[in-house]
């Protein structure tokens, strides 16, 4: 009897790849050329994949790649700022939860692509801080930094908090962060 | 341009307000994922099948 095929798994991810694609372009049609590019990558290189291994997160890696890849080939990056992310955005009630979700969808379309990056993956995407350190290349302290730098952001462009608030300087954070400087001293 | 800080916590798990925003991230990831996968990819791993095939 023959192994199976990772291929067939591919299709199971192409959601999610879809959803991080478009954290990234903030463009929807862009997003999905950027998901074409990486199936075809994936498909060439499935060789290299281990079976066993998270097939998810590699793929994830593969498009990230691509896209890092292809902004840097481009002169310039043109992006939809405004449609982005919210592009078929069914619409929520105004009334379920604090913030309004398009508004939401469009201040996290303000943030850098690294915090994008880093908050859906963590965020969006449920990959842990060391997996997505992995797939990033990035020093796990500093995938935490961008998190938190992008969650402050967030609250920032969406009036959510008073200034000291989002400083980090709540008594509980407070004790947090100095029990882990002790900690790492 | 935000300094790149190491910080050795996840607060989110202390701040309402960043556990607010988590959800929202969540459920913005969300509505991608379940809004459904264009035909293009399904034909193009079915044409990508198909050359294997012949190969």
């Amino acid at each position: 009897m023959s192994d199976p095929d990772p291929r067939d798994e591919i299709v199971e991810h192409l959601p999610s790849l879809r959803a991080f694609a478009r954290s990234l372009t903030r463009n929807p049609a862009r997003a999905d050329d950027l998901v074409q590019d990486a199936l075809l990558k994936a498909w060439s290189n499935i060789h290299k994949f281990e079976p066993g291994t998270n097939m998810r997160a590699w793929l994830f890696t593969i498009l990230r790649n691509t896209f890092y890849s292809e902004r840097r080939k481009a002169a310039r990056e043109v992006e939809d700022v405004d449609g982005a992310f919210t592009a078929g955005l069914s619409e929520k009630p105004a009334h379920d939860g604090r913030l309004a979700f398009r508004d939401f969808a469009v201040a996290f379309n303000q943030l850098s692509v690294e915090q994008r990056e880093i908050l859906v993956l963590v965020g969006g995407s449920g990959f842990s801080y060391e997996e997505a350190a992995e797939m990033t290349g990035i020093a796990i302290g500093t995938v935490k930094s961008r998190a938190n730098r992008g969650r402050m952001r967030l609250a920032e462009l969406m009036g959510l908090s008073d200034a000291d608030s989002l400083d980090i300087t709540d008594q509980a954070t407070v004790a947090v962060m100095s029990a882990s400087k002790t900690a790492a001293a | 341009m935000y300094d790149e800080v190491e910080m050795d916590d996840d607060v989110s798990n202390v701040d309402p307000v960043k556990r607010d925003i988590d959800e929202k991230i969540r459920d913005l990831y969300r509505e991608t994922v379940e809004e459904g996968v264009p035909e293009r990819f399904a034909k193009m791993l079915e044409e990508l099948r198909k050359k294997e095939a012949s190969k």
